[in-house]
Formats: structure tokens, C-alpha cells, sequence
């Protein structure tokens, strides 16, 4: 049955001479900009991502992957000596030292580095590729529809932790290969996701009068379905950061990542284990570190999905 | 009896946002007899349902608000009452149907048991005679009674409009609200639904406020008219008065711009302009922008409403302010 | 109205049927269906829900894939094109669509919107140009110029339908399914929209096929009108004369329904009983039997073939002259 409901047309959106035009961007700035906690989360996110661009500024590379068994341990806030064979200098650890002497500020603002290099290159990976299947396999339907979701069941249905075992297992503990396993397992979600939301556009008028003016597959693919199934997209990006984080610490905390002396937080999570009785500030600042972001990434992704939700508009 | 079943007076709603204030509804005043019947006609935005929820009390919670007038319903005042007060009118005295039979069913209830409901919470019937009520019911708006233990997907549009009208009447309310009830449906369908609500109509001596963008709907069912226009009424009176010799220059407007079936137009003569912006409120008439017998005057005073043998209007025209230069008669 | 010229149809449609298939079998959407269109000329198509208007309008353009007969566009077959060759013949065919909400890229300006066919057929080069080009046809369909940047959500019905049929005419289309175009529309928009309609299709001799339930709109514009139900052509006629007279008993009870502001207070309707019938797998014989007050046995056994009854009006009904 046909549906002929009477459109109302809702006369307070039509342009009038006396009215500012919002554009889409300050629209959704200002609803997001209403949820205080994930304007914090979003705070904490951009400091450590300044953390992050700058960590050289603060300790240099070096200094923080050098062992210095004389201040093992050193408590927070306090001033011991560093030798590095040619001088000595007083040195302030304002976390405290792990259990090779290093500062563990200086390895949590370098280790904010690594994850947030982790964080993005295996969305943007995983983004990229999962939002191409999905849309392929939601547009065409059918037998592709068909390959690409089992396949994406597939990979779901293994535990990410064996997937990278298995990856690190055949090509060995690397950095590249610990951003594929992450990346590859973060696929899914993304298939998904761009699936459903081509589905439901993929039947409105729009993209139909696209196909009456002649428009080539690729290009309603590309630059009519896409763009209007971002939001969910971009929600999923944000909270697939956290998680990819967690991945990378989980597996780094097995000895399946990063490799030491890296700075990774998962790997001064694991090395601080045995002294948690005798040294708890080893443990507790990664912990905490890893918390604030993990937390911080997902304020920010239920804050992204509030604002952009349309139905939530008042 | 001809007594007033309703009366509005003065009714301003508004609906308060982030950006703005929309100023839905401004100083509208309605009387209904019971038995009597009303179509509230306009365009989208005129402020018809939003009268509807106003007197319903279904205003949005946190945008919507009356923020003048009153509306008397058998002597008390509706804007007044607690909320529990007001949900022993609704569905048993006062009664609302919309527009979209689709969605206004519960899926997983059967129809039968979506009647007995509304009998059941008015504390009309017990169980078994509220599902026996609801047979009846369903008789009435011409469905078999063995029906009641279908679900409303195994039904047409019209057949569910049907069933909401039956929900509607099952407490013989006094008033009855039908807001574009028969947009969504076809026109065969359209003409069953309103023969069966104006049968029932006059067999349960219901009032009808019918709510309708549509002039032919409306004029089959309803003794008087009310056009509204930006939250306005701006003419009233029985309807083929109102038809035949329009009073406001947006009544005019509106049967000219429609094309007739009885009628052999060669060319429409649309109303130009558009609404106004419902969260400005200008000096003056609301509608001089769009008005072709608009003068100077009609921009800086506001027109009041006029009264003359039974029919109101809001015009400067009519209030002897500036020269009358409508047609008497209307083709 | 418009007068059309007495050239060569420019749409000829043959025995077009469209089924889908379901679990419970066949869904008759389009059965048998055959017309004509002259030049300059419109069609009106009326019917209810399932009377497959919407779906004869998309199966000339093959938005949908007809499942058999032909159609004629300037004499070449539609059905046989090749993808490519059907892509420059969709040049000349345009649609305009119902819902001035969901028919327009949400994400797109309004010069965007218009630009892009012009885009895709590579009409016009370069960028001063295209703008031009756009603004033309903005001004051609009445819309302010300070809107060009604008997006949909912010503008009305009106206003959005509007830009629909600027991309509609951005390719000089000669030809232009309607489907709908006014339905959604507030009562006095709906006249501004009409109008323009009918300015534009004298000034550019366009050819409508004008979808809708409306009757009273479908007087106002068209030319010739077909009435469907159920996938079929049940009626024919000239438009200034279907209303005056009907031959087949579907027609009647659909013009009488319809509610008139004259005959206010009085019921004159022939109301119909029943509900409209189911298009899968249709029984055999005539497929408004079963609501029809004037079915003879006949009517149950045997579809009615469409026959003339009169100087261009025909009618599928067994009864037809009687009636």
C-alpha cells in the first residue's frame, strides 16, 4: 500500500530573511558541545595526542629506554642522580622510576605515542577497507553480499588474541604485524556497519533519481550513499580507537606486541606485575594512563553518537 | 441538548526550544455543541493538531506548553486539571484518532484485545465484558466480530482505521478528535471511513472535531468550519456558507488555488507568498503578506474577530477598518 | 490545458506486464498494459493502491526491469538497449518524484543537485559554465538565487520540489514521468507547482505522464487519463470527458467517491464494498468482479479485454455500454 501520509511541512526550517543559516558542522558542535563529560573526554583526548606529537620535547627517546638500575624503583616525586657515563645530573621522577630506573612519565607521554599510532592506523585501515565491503556488499546484494558477510562472520568468530597469536606465530612479533592483527580484527564491526546503513538508504528516492539521471554505480556508491551513512561510521571509529588500544596493551601485556624496552603501555603494564606490593606506582600510573584514555575515546564516541543522532534533536 | 459540550477560549500554545520559540497556536477561541461537528481546516503548520494535543493534554513535555487561555469541557477547565485527572477523559469522554493507521495499532496485541483495553482502563467492563463490548464494537464499524483474535497486520488500511475508530468509540466518548484520518487511505476506502464515522456520529450523538487539510473531506462530514492560518482562526461558520461565499481573503484563496472536479478550471490561482514564520509575530494581520486585498492599514493593526449571523472572521475588511473589496458571491 | 500536436506518438507502451516473484507466487504488478503518447500531450494515470501506476512509470525508464512487451520511445525500443546506449536515451527520459524529502540527496546543495545530471552526461565544461547553466534553471523553475548554496532541509516542500524538476530538465529531456510530483504538497503550493508545470511544458513542448490518485488534479492537467486497477488498464478517455460520463464501473465508484465541497452535508457516493483485491496470482476473469454491483456470471470466468466504446474511450468491461 502506498504510503501517503501528509507531509507537514514544518515551517520553521524554511529560510527566512531574518534567520541565520547554521551550517550542518555548528549544528552538531553545539549539541555536542551541551554533554560535558564528552567535552572532557575530548579534552583529555587532545592532550594526549599533544603528549604524543611532542613527547621529544619533554624526554628524549633515548633517556627513557636507557637503563639506570641505580634509581630502580624511585619513588614519585623524588630527585635521584643520573649517570650516563659521561655526566650526572639530578633528575626529578614525578612518577617515580620502573624497575630499570626509567622515568615513568617519560615512557607514559612516549607510550601515549604508540598507542595513539596504533589507535589510528588500524581504524583508518580498518575503516577503509570495512566501509568498502560493506558498501559493496549492501549495494549489490546477492552472491558478493553473500561472500563478504561470511567471511566477516568468520573473522568474528575468532578471538581476537588467537588471531594475533596466529599472525605473530607465522611472521613474527613486529610492530607492523601487531598493527595488522589489530587492524584486520577491527574489520568487522565496520562491514557491518556500512552494510546495514546502505541498506536502509539504498531504497530511498534519492539514490533512485541518482540512477534515473544515468549515474554509474561507483559514483552513487561513492558519493551518495557514503557520505550520508557516516555517522554511525564515525561513532564506531571513535570507539574502535579504544578498543584497538586495549587490544594493543592486552597483546603487548602477553608479549605478543610491542617489544621491549618500547614504552608501549601494556608492556610496563606486564613488567610492573611482580612488584606491585613492593612498588605500586610501576603499575598504577600505565593503569591509570591507559583508563583515562580508554574512557576519554569513549565519552567522546557516545557524545558523537548523541549529537549526531537526528531523532534526538529538541 | 443543546448545550456546550466545549469551549476554547483564547487558546496560545507554544512550543519552546533551543533556538526558538514557535508560536503554534495564538488566541484561538471554539465553541461545539454536543452533537455538534467542526472541521478545522488549513495547511501545515496552521496549528490544527497542535490544538488537538492541546486539548488532549498530549503536548510534548518539554517543548510544548499552553501558555494562555482555557478550554472548558463540560464546564471544567482542561488546562487546569492534574494529570490523572485528565487521563480518565482521554479515551472514555474525549477521544483522539490520527492520522497513520500503520503505526497507530500495537503490533503483537490483537485488535480484540486493543479495544477491550480502553474499556478495561476506564473501568467500563470486567474482562469478559469488555471483550463482548468489543465484538459489538467491531460490528459497529462493520467488521465480523470472529475478527477480534486477528492481529492488525492481517488487516488493510482502511479496515485498521476501522479498528481505531472502534477503540475510539468503545467508551461512548462525548467528544471525538479525527485528525486527517482518512489521508493515508484511498479514495474508495476514504469514502467507506467517512459515511461509517458520520453514521456513528449521529447513532452515539458524538461531537467531531475533524482536523483535515482537506476542504471535500471535511465538507462531508461537519455543520461548521473553522480555516485556520499561522495559529489563527481566522473564519467560522457553518460550512457550505463558508464555501459558497467565502468572508476571509485566505478562504477565498484557498478554493480558488485547488483544482475542482465540478468546477472547469483552465489554470489554478495559487495564494502567493508562503506561511509565515511561526517563531516571528508580526504588527498586524498574519497574512497581508500573501493578501491581494491587503492595504497600508492591515500592517500595523491586528485584526479582531468579527461577528455576523452566526459567522466570525478576522479581517480589517470585515471590521469595517479598510474597504471591502471581495466579491460577495464566490463562484 | 495543453493542446498536443497531431505528430507520431512519442510513447508507445505494448502488452507491458512486470511481475515479482514472492513466496506465495506471482505479484501481477503491471498486467497487459497498452498506451499512447503524443508530443507535447499528457497522460494522466490514475488508480489506488496497487493499481501499479508507480510501477508502469518506473518500467518505461527501467528503473525497474520490465518482464515483457515493448516500449516505444521516438520509435526505438527501450527493453532491448544495451546499458550504455539506455544511459543516453535516459537524457531524454526524466522522472519527478513524490517525496520532495527522500528524493533529494540530503548531503547535496541545491546547485549540486541540479548540476549533477549536467555532470554525469558531461554536457558542460568547466566550472563558469556549469554555473550558468545552473542558474538558468533555477530561474526556469522560479527558485531564488541566493538559494543556490543552500540544502534541502532548510527549504519546504515547495521549494524541494521545485529543484527536483530542475534536475528533471537540466538535460532537455523530451519526455518526463511525474510521479505524484504534487501529492506531498500543501494545498496552495500545490497550485504554484502546477502551474509551473504547464508554463514549462508549453515553453519546452514536453510530454507528461502524470501519476496520481488525485482525480481532481488528474482532470486539471491531463489530456487523455487511464484509469487502472490491479495492474490493468480498466478505462480509457479523453479527460474533459471521463468525468462527465464513465463506462466502466471502477471509474464510476472512483469518481463518485470522491469528496466534493458542493455536495456538502449530501451523500451521493456509490460506496464501494470490499477491499481491494490481491495482484498475486489473480484468478481468472475479471479482477473488479468481486466488488463490482453489475457482475454477471461471465465477468468471473473471462478478464474483459479493453474495447472501444465510444471516439477514443475504451473501456474493459463486459457491461460496458450498458452501464
Amino acid at each position: 500500500m502506498d504510503q501517503r501520509i501528509y507531509v507537514a511541512n514544518a515551517p520553521a526550517s524554511v529560510i527566512h530573511a531574518n534567520r541565520k543559516r547554521k551550517s550542518a558542522f555548528q549544528e552538531f558542535w553545539r549539541r555536542f558541545r551541551k554533554n560535558r563529560l564528552a567535552v572532557a573526554g575530548l579534552v583529555v583526548v587532545v592532550l594526549y595526542i599533544l603528549m604524543a606529537i611532542f613527547a621529544d620535547l619533554f624526554f628524549s627517546y633515548n633517556f627513557i629506554t636507557q637503563n639506570q638500575i641505580s634509581n630502580a624503583f624511585a619513588k614519585p616525586l623524588t630527585s635521584a642522580e643520573i649517570d650516563d657515563g659521561n655526566t650526572t645530573a639530578e633528575h626529578l621522577y614525578i612518577l617515580g622510576a620502573d624497575n630499570f630506573g626509567r622515568d615513568i612519565l617519560g615512557r607514559i607521554i612516549h607510550g601515549a605515542r604508540i598507542s595513539m599510532v596504533i589507535g589510528f592506523t588500524t581504524i583508518a585501515f580498518a575503516c577503509l577497507v570495512g566501509s568498502a565491503l560493506g558498501a559493496i556488499a549492501g549495494y549489490y546484494g546477492g552472491k558478493i553480499e553473500s561472500v563478504i558477510m561470511r567471511g566477516t562472520d568468520i573473522l568474528l568468530a575468532i578471538p581476537n588474541i588467537l588471531f594475533a597469536l596466529a599472525i605473530v606465530a607465522a611472521l613474527g612479533p613486529s610492530f607492523q604485524n601487531l598493527l595488522l592483527a589489530i587492524g584486520i580484527t577491527s574489520i568487522p564491526a565496520f562491514v557491518r556497519l556500512m552494510r546495514a546503513s546502505v541498506l536502509t538508504i539504498k531504497n530511498q528516492e534519492f539514490i533512485e533519481a541518482a540512477r534515473a539521471l544515468g549515474a554509474r554505480d561507483f559514483r552513487i556508491i561513492v558519493r551518495h550513499i557514503m557520505p550520508n551513512c557516516m555517522a554511525p561510521i564515525i561513532v564506531q571509529a571513535t570507539l574502535g580507537i579504544a578498543q584497538s588500544i586495549l587490544s594493543a596493551t592486552s597483546l603487548s601485556f602477553l608479549g605478543l606486541g610491542i617489544q621491549p624496552p618500547s614504552p608501549e603501555w601494556g608492556n610496563m603494564l606486564s613488567d610492573a606485575r611482580s612488584y606491585i606490593s613492593y612498588a605500586p606506582h610501576t603499575l598504577l600510573f600505565p593503569g591509570l594512563a591507559i583508563m583515562t584514555v580508554i574512557l576519554a575515546y569513549n565519552l567522546i564516541g557516545d557524545g558523537l553518537r548523541d549529537a549526531l543522532d537526528p531523532k534526538l534533536k529538541r | 441538548m443543546d448545550e456546550l459540550l466545549l469551549s476554547i477560549q483564547n487558546l496560545t500554545t507554544h512550543y519552546i526550544t533551543d533556538e526558538n520559540i514557535v508560536h503554534a497556536v495564538n488566541g484561538i477561541s471554539l465553541e461545539l455543541k454536543t452533537g455538534g461537528s467542526v472541521g478545522l481546516v488549513g495547511e501545515s503548520g496552521a496549528g490544527k493538531t497542535t490544538t488537538a494535543y492541546s486539548i488532549m493534554g498530549l503536548l510534548p513535555k518539554l517543548t510544548g506548553k499552553i501558555v494562555g487561555g482555557s478550554i472548558f469541557f463540560q464546564g471544567n477547565d482542561l488546562t487546569t486539571i492534574p494529570e490523572d485527572e485528565m487521563r480518565k477523559i482521554r479515551g472514555n469522554q474525549i477521544s483522539m484518532i490520527f492520522q497513520d493507521p500503520m503505526t497507530s495499532l500495537n503490533p503483537i496485541l490483537t485488535v480484540g484485545d486493543q479495544i477491550a483495553e480502553v474499556l478495561e482502563i476506564h473501568g467500563t467492563a470486567n474482562r469478559e465484558a469488555a471483550i463482548a463490548k468489543a465484538g459489538d464494537m467491531l460490528e459497529m464499524v462493520g467488521i465480523p466480530r470472529e475478527r477480534m483474535h486477528e492481529y492488525p497486520h492481517q488487516f488493510s488500511g482502511g479496515m485498521k482505521q476501522r479498528v481505531i475508530i472502534a477503540i475510539a468509540l468503545a467508551c461512548s466518548p462525548k467528544l471525538l478528535i479525527a485528525d486527517e484520518p482518512t489521508t493515508a487511505l484511498d479514495v474508495t476506502i476514504q469514502a467507506q471511513v467517512l459515511r461509517m464515522i458520520k453514521e456513528l456520529k449521529a447513532k452515539l450523538n458524538t461531537s467531531l472535531i475533524l482536523i483535515s487539510h482537506n476542504l471535500g473531506v471535511v465538507a462531508q462530514v461537519c455543520e461548521n468550519v473553522a480555516i485556520m492560518y499561522a495559529g489563527r482562526i481566522v473564519e467560522y461558520g457553518p460550512l457550505h456558507q463558508v464555501f459558497e461565499s467565502p468572508l476571509h481573503p485566505y478562504t477565498e484563496g484557498l478554493l480558488n488555488s485547488i483544482p475542482r472536479i465540478e468546477l472547469d478550471k483552465t489554470r489554478l490561482s495559487p495564494i502567493r507568498g508562503m506561511m509565515p514564520d511561526p517563531s516571528v509575530v508580526p504588527e498586524g494581520c498574519i497574512f497581508r503578506p500573501r493578501c491581494p486585498y491587503a492595504e497600508d492599514m492591515c500592517a500595523v493593526t491586528a485584526p479582531r474577530i468579527t461577528e455576523e449571523s452566526g459567522r466570525k472572521v478576522m479581517c480589517l475588511m470585515h471590521e469595517g477598518i479598510i474597504a471591502n473589496k471581495m466579491r460577495a458571491e464566490h463562484a | 490545458m495543453h493542446e498536443p500536436s497531431g505528430a507520431a506518438p512519442i510513447l508507445q507502451v505494448k502488452n507491458l506486464k512486470k511481475y515479482f516473484q514472492t513466496p506465495r507466487g506471482n505479484l501481477h504488478a503491471v498486467d497487459d498494459v497498452s498506451f499512447e503518447i503524443q508530443e507535447g500531450g499528457t497522460l494522466g494515470v490514475v488508480g489506488e493502491s496497487g493499481c501499479g501506476k508507480t510501477t508502469t512509470g518506473r518500467a518505461i525508464l527501467r528503473l525497474i526491469e520490465p518482464t515483457g512487451g515493448s516500449i516505444l520511445f521516438d520509435g526505438m525500443d527501450i527493453i532491448s538497449l544495451d546499458k550504455h546506449r539506455l544511459r543516453m536515451v535516459r537524457e531524454k527520459m526524466q522522472i519527478i518524484f513524490q517525496d520532495p524529502y527522500s528524493s533529494l540527496d540530503p548531503r547535496m546543495t541545491v546547485s549540486g543537485i541540479i548540476a549533477e545530471p549536467l555532470i554525469i552526461h558531461r554536457r558542460v565544461s568547466g566550472k563558469k559554465e556549469l554555473a550558468k547553466r545552473v542558474q538558468k534553471l533555477m530561474e526556469m523553475v522560479e527558485l531564488e538565487d541566493r538559494l543556490y548554496s543552500a540544502y534541502p532541509h532548510e527549504l519546504d516542500g515547495g521549494r524541494r520540489q521545485r529543484i527536483g524538476i530542475a534536475r528533471a530538465l537540466a538535460l532537455e529531456p523530451k519526455f518526463i514521468v511525474c510521479d505524484e510530483p504534487v501529492s506531498s504538497l500543501d494545498v496552495s503550493v500545490q497550485a504554484q507547482i502546477l502551474n509551473l508545470m504547464q508554463d514549462l511544458q508549453d515553453q519546452l513542448n514536453l510530454t507528461y505522464m502524470f501519476v496520481t490518485h488525485d482525480m481532481a488534479v488528474v482532470k486539471h492537467i491531463s489530456d487523455e487519463i487511464v484509469v487502472m486497477y490491479l495492474g490493468q488498464i480498466i478505462e480509457k478517455a479523453p479527460a474533459k470527458e471521463l468525468f462527465g460520463h464513465q463506462y466502466h464501473p471502477y471509474s464510476r465508484a472512483l469518481i463518485s467517491a470522491i469528496p466534493k465541497i458542493e455536495s456538502a452535508g449530501s451523500d451521493t457516493s456509490t460506496v464501494l464494498r470490499g477491499e481491494i483485491g490481491s495482484p498475486i496470482e489473480p484468478k481468472p476473469g475479471c479482477r473488479f468482479a468481486p466488488r463490482c454491483e453489475y457482475c454477471i456470471d461471465k465477468c468471473l470466468s473471462e478478464n474483459p479485454p479493453s474495447k472501444a466504446v465510444g471516439p477514443e474511450r475504451y473501456a474493459a468491461c463486459w457491461r460496458a455500454e450498458e452501464i
